[in-house]
């Protein structure tokens, strides 16, 4: 019973870190750099979905919380089409020299600046979001809470509608497209330009909507992200960077170690401390004995 | 290289150059260190700081000390030790503060007793908890709040007479939190009470998996104590309720950080904050003093809100060193000393303080002995601490015994 | 002239405690902290091209290192120093030689869970590292804060003049040739991974060296100076004194170390402000707000001497 319990919340923090991880990953397979902002994504959509959702329970104008849910996941889309345009498209289209120091300076940068930007702005206390559905469901003496089963239930949905759009729509086919040979692409009249922004937009937007999944379940402040963060940094390595399936197993894999490390480990003192330290052990693992990733391509260095 | 650089030096220099410099002498300037901004308890530093500030303000309209104002340097220390070193720095040798009062991190504290030793500058301090800030010995350090040992071995005390037989804590890997630990197992163990106990960084989010565990040990867990402070505290609350492990009818739950007195506590935890335990240290109007109501009506004219136990401290604490001030006739670092140490004996908002000389327990030293400590239980949904069930001391108890939740 | 000019900085920089005293002198002290960690960081970014989100953890590795070994082992406080940088070459070592020998982002990523898993560690390890607490460290020559600043002195230029005489080396003239043209460098037999490894575990064991003075110096440690926003703060130090600069970089660290204490009122906002403007030179001015300023300086001097010339005529 308590290993069956243990796995269920294992499995649903497994799915939330896999959607959030897929943005990350959507956003490495296209625009070929790692998102450093990822995790203050995930925060700006927290406290987007915070606002909109107080806001439609304070004014009891009889919108439901999931419209909240969308508007926030579009708002974040839309600032990361901004963003892309600001920081991202000027220098890959001017060929900016170093191009891949630049971008990881500049999303890191960005990272920082809207961390403590939110520090000032929202205050560091910990605000509750509102959950969508609250209480606790009962199978027998399972116990689970509300809040996070029907995050996992959302999240689950929007990863399954992701590869539907990845897969069978014009647009997402563009994508993957690009992330596979951007020359090909372009010349078949895929503009590649277009499809990074999209790409980008669409991979932060899933953070976001983490975020405001998130929210509920373990507050929201302004450094909410970081953890959540790194542990999608960890996952794309071991799934392997910009695998789409690499990525969602490697998300199960991470909670379940996490979950299972932090019982299992017999000193009290070290087993809860080092629960978000267990990752790290996963990335250097992968990289010392499949440095591309579960279902990474095997790439060569010149 | 070149003149570019030279200019770009010189502009640095000159920032050194221009800087804000000291005030004439005719003020009697005193410290207040707080936590005013993330990763620092912040709502513990604004109520220290507005505590205090009332202070200096009465003292001021009552013509001030030896005739001078009164002014408050305040000093940002956001929670993070080393800060509490610069600011403490910068406060004796920059501003030259007479004495430093005020702090809510243990860890802070401890570095600001260094630098206070090493000036031999008076230190008051607030609402640091932690048994070696006392322990260590300084004559500079008084403490005008509880420490671990006082309130938790009390706490377990109650804990073992209301007949608990397993009791769990979880604690934040601070100083404050492992303290909590310890005394616990230290106080409980010898007791013959089974205490199972994990710690964690202070940022963690998820404790299910460690609730799971409690919720299958045997012999069933029936005392839950949530070592934490901030959002820690409050989630521990709420995951160990929607789990059904506690408070339940089966499990008590002891919120020990300050988190469940704030307001924020409801809007987090919701209705799983009823029938949680908290220990505050200090209830406003409990015991009622002149003093006690007189500033209860001053900080509500001015703030707009009641007084918590922390702006009770911030107050007493300024006027803890004003008291000094008076009894010595005088600013000198010894003379403070020697006067809170042997003369004072002040009736603040809690109580009339006086400080320890005992060093057996060594935390015992330059420690308010008399302290008021309360355990109170919530009974309904956003209740206010000051409208909830007081267990014990039993001079102050509002209920008989532990109230046990129906479900 | 160059010459010229760099003795009169030093000059000015020796004389700096017979001029101000007390707080301000401690604020100088940690702004030669950040200074060696700042132009180090810049060496690696700048004229490697690694970008390492570790640095301020190898700081930490260093501080912790020494603090640990004069407590608990009865170093001397130079020796345990030196160990704090070796320990964090080793750390930087393992991490370059785990990513280096791949493309692409793996170093930034992996320092990046490195450096906020080692601040874990440091906050659980609390039998040994005291936890959040922070570890109460021995001062360096008692605290004297006019020595401690000699000694940072002292620390900033030997790095400073290390890391120019390495770039002035093969090594430095490998590294130039690879960030400009990495395969075309490789094809020319030139191992690449070696060469990077190196300037890797250097500049680490600068930052390690730079963690003991600060332990010594503050003589306490916590686990703040391994967060990710004390690395911000040194990204934003060097991008501002221009990252190809180490001298720039440095001076970039104590102007924004000044400004701090300057703008105390604005603490919050701080590091919001500083990772703005860092956007804004990264878009505008890739190479950083010194040498720009320079730049501008330049080419006033530049337009004086042509109207000096002019008036010649």
């Amino acid at each position: 019973m308590l290993m069956l319990a243990q796995l269920v919340n294992a499995l649903v923090i497994g799915t939330l870190y896999a959607l959030m991880s897929l943005g990350l990953s959507l956003i490495f397979g296209v625009l070929k750099l790692v998102n450093f902002a990822h995790g203050e994504s995930l925060m700006v959509g927290g406290y987007l979905y915070l606002f909109l959702a107080s806001f439609f329970l304070s004014h009891s104008c009889g919108l439901p919380l999931p419209l909240a849910l969308i508007t926030s996941m579009a708002a974040v889309f839309v600032f990361g089409l901004i963003l892309e345009r600001l920081f991202l498209r000027s220098a890959y289209e001017r060929k900016t020299a170093r191009y891949d120091e630049y971008v990881i300076l500049v999303t890191f940068t960005l990272g920082i600046f809207l961390q403590n930007l939110a520090l000032p702005l929202f205050g560091p206390y910990n605000r509750q979001a509102p959950a969508i559905f609250t209480g606790r469901i009962k199978i027998g003496d399972l116990v689970i809470a509300g809040d996070r089963i029907s995050a996992a239930v959302i999240a689950f949905l929007i990863i399954a509608l992701l590869l539907f759009f990845l897969y069978r729509t014009y647009l997402g086919k563009g994508l993957r497209a690009v992330a596979q040979n951007p020359d090909a692409a372009s010349i078949l009249g895929i503009s590649v330009a277009r499809m990074r922004g999209m790409a980008f937009g669409i991979g932060i937007s899933l953070a976001g909507v983490a975020g405001a999944l998130l929210g509920p379940i373990f507050l929201v402040n302004p450094g909410m992200g970081v953890p959540f963060a790194i542990k999608a940094f960890v996952i794309v390595v071991l799934g392997g960077m910009g695998s789409i399936k690499g990525t969602i197993i490697g998300a199960f894999i991470l909670a379940m170690v996490e979950n299972f490390g932090s019982i299992l480990l017999p000193d009290p003192t070290r087993a809860l401390a080092y629960k978000d330290a267990y990752g790290l052990l996963l990335l250097i693992l992968t990289l010392l004995f499949r440095p591309q990733g579960l279902f990474g391509e095997k790439e060569r260095r010149a | 290289m070149g003149f570019k650089s030279l200019a770009m030096i010189l502009g640095v220099f000159m920032l050194f150059v221009v800087m804000p410099g000291a005030h004439a002498e005719d003020v009697v300037k005193i410290g207040i260190v707080a936590p005013l901004s993330a990763p620092g308890g912040v709502e513990t530093g604004q109520a220290l700081v507005d505590g205090a500030k009332i202070a200096a303000e009465e003292l001021n309209q009552s013509g001030g000390l030896l005739g001078k104002k009164v002014e408050l340097v305040i000093g940002d220390t956001s929670g993070v030790p080393e800060k509490g070193t610069a600011v403490m720095e910068r406060m004796v040798t920059h501003d030259k503060v007479v004495a430093v009062g005020g702090e809510a991190h243990s860890s802070v504290t401890m570095a600001e007793m260094e630098v206070a030793h090493r000036y031999n500058i008076p230190l008051v301090i607030s609402e640091a908890w932690a048994d070696e800030i006392t322990a260590k010995g300084y004559p500079e350090v008084f403490r005008l709040t509880v420490c671990n040992s006082l309130i938790y071995s009390k706490a377990a005390k109650w804990i073992k007479d209301s007949g608990f037989k397993h009791v769990a804590v979880i604690g934040e890997n601070s100083d404050w939190g492992m303290g909590v630990i310890k005394v616990f197992k230290d106080n409980l163990m010898a007791a013959g009470v089974k205490v199972t106990s994990f710690s964690a960084e202070r940022t963690t989010t998820d404790f299910t998996p460690q609730l799971l565990q409690l919720k299958s040990a045997s012999p069933p867990v029936d005392f839950l104590v949530d070592g934490f402070t901030g959002a820690g505290e409050l989630l521990m609350i709420k995951q160990a309720y929607e789990l059904g492990l506690a408070p339940t009818k089966n499990c008590a739950l002891l919120g020990a950080g300050m988190d469940t007195l704030y307001p924020g506590f409801w809007d987090t935890v919701g209705e799983a904050g009823v029938y949680v335990l908290s220990n505050p240290a200090g209830l406003p109007g409990i015991p009622k003093t002149e003093t006690s109501e007189k500033f209860t009506q001053l900080f509500k004219d001015k703030f707009q809100r009641e007084p918590d136990a922390v702006a009770m401290e911030g107050y007493d604490t300024v006027m803890v060193i004003a008291e000094a001030i008076k009894l010595s006739g005088s600013t000198a670092s010894k003379e403070l000393i020697d006067a809170m140490e042997n003369k004072l004996s002040w009736l603040g908002t809690r109580g009339t303080i006086t400080f320890s000389k005992e060093k057996n327990p060594p935390w015992a030293y330059h420690l308010w002995m008399d302290v008021p400590v309360f355990i109170i239980q919530y009974t309904e949904f956003k209740q206010d601490p000051s409208k909830a069930a007081i267990l014990w001391p039993e001079e102050y108890a509002t209920v008989e015994s532990y109230i046990q939740p129906p479900k | 002239m160059r010459r010229f000019f760099l003795g009169v900085l030093l000059l000015l920089a020796a004389a700096l405690p017979f001029i101000f005293q007390g707080y301000w002198l401690y604020v100088a002290i940690v702004g030669l902290y950040y200074a060696v960690l700042a132009s180090s960081w810049a060496m690696l970014a700048g004229q490697v091209g690694i970008i390492s989100f570790a640095h301020a953890a190898f700081a930490a590795v260093g501080a912790y290192t020494s603090a640990m070994l004069v407590i608990y082992l009865n170093f001397p406080i130079p020796l345990a120093m030196v160990a704090g940088s070796g320990a964090a070459a080793v750390f930087g070592l393992a991490i370059g030689a785990l990513t280096l020998k791949m493309r692409g982002p793996y170093l930034a990523l992996t320092t990046l869970a490195f450096s906020e898993i080692f601040r874990i560690f440091l906050t659980a390890e609390y039998e040994l590292t005291r936890g959040s607490y922070g570890l109460k460290v021995p001062l360096m020559l008692d605290g004297n804060k006019t020595w401690c600043y000699y000694i940072g002195l002292l620390l900033l230029v030997a790095t400073v003049t290390t890391l120019s005489l390495v770039l002035r080396s093969k090594l430095g003239l490998f590294l130039l040739a690879m960030r400009e043209d990495e395969d075309g460098a490789a094809t020319r037999g030139v191992n690449t991974v070696y060469y990077r490894l190196c300037a890797f575990v250097i500049t680490s064991a600068c930052a390690g060296l730079a963690g003991g003075f600060y332990a010594h110096v503050i003589g306490l440690v916590s686990p703040r100076i391994s967060t990710i926003s004390e690395m911000g703060l040194i990204l934003a130090m060097s991008v501002f004194g221009g990252l190809e600069s180490l001298m720039g970089s440095a001076l970039g660290a104590l102007a924004l170390q000044s400004l701090t204490e300057y703008l105390r009122a604005f603490e919050e906002w701080r590091l919001a402000i500083f990772g703005g403007l860092v956007l804004l030179i990264l878009k505008f001015t890739p190479q950083g707000l010194l040498p720009r300023l320079s730049e501008l300086l330049d080419t006033c001097r530049q337009r004086k001497s042509n109207m000096l010339k002019d008036e010649h005529r």
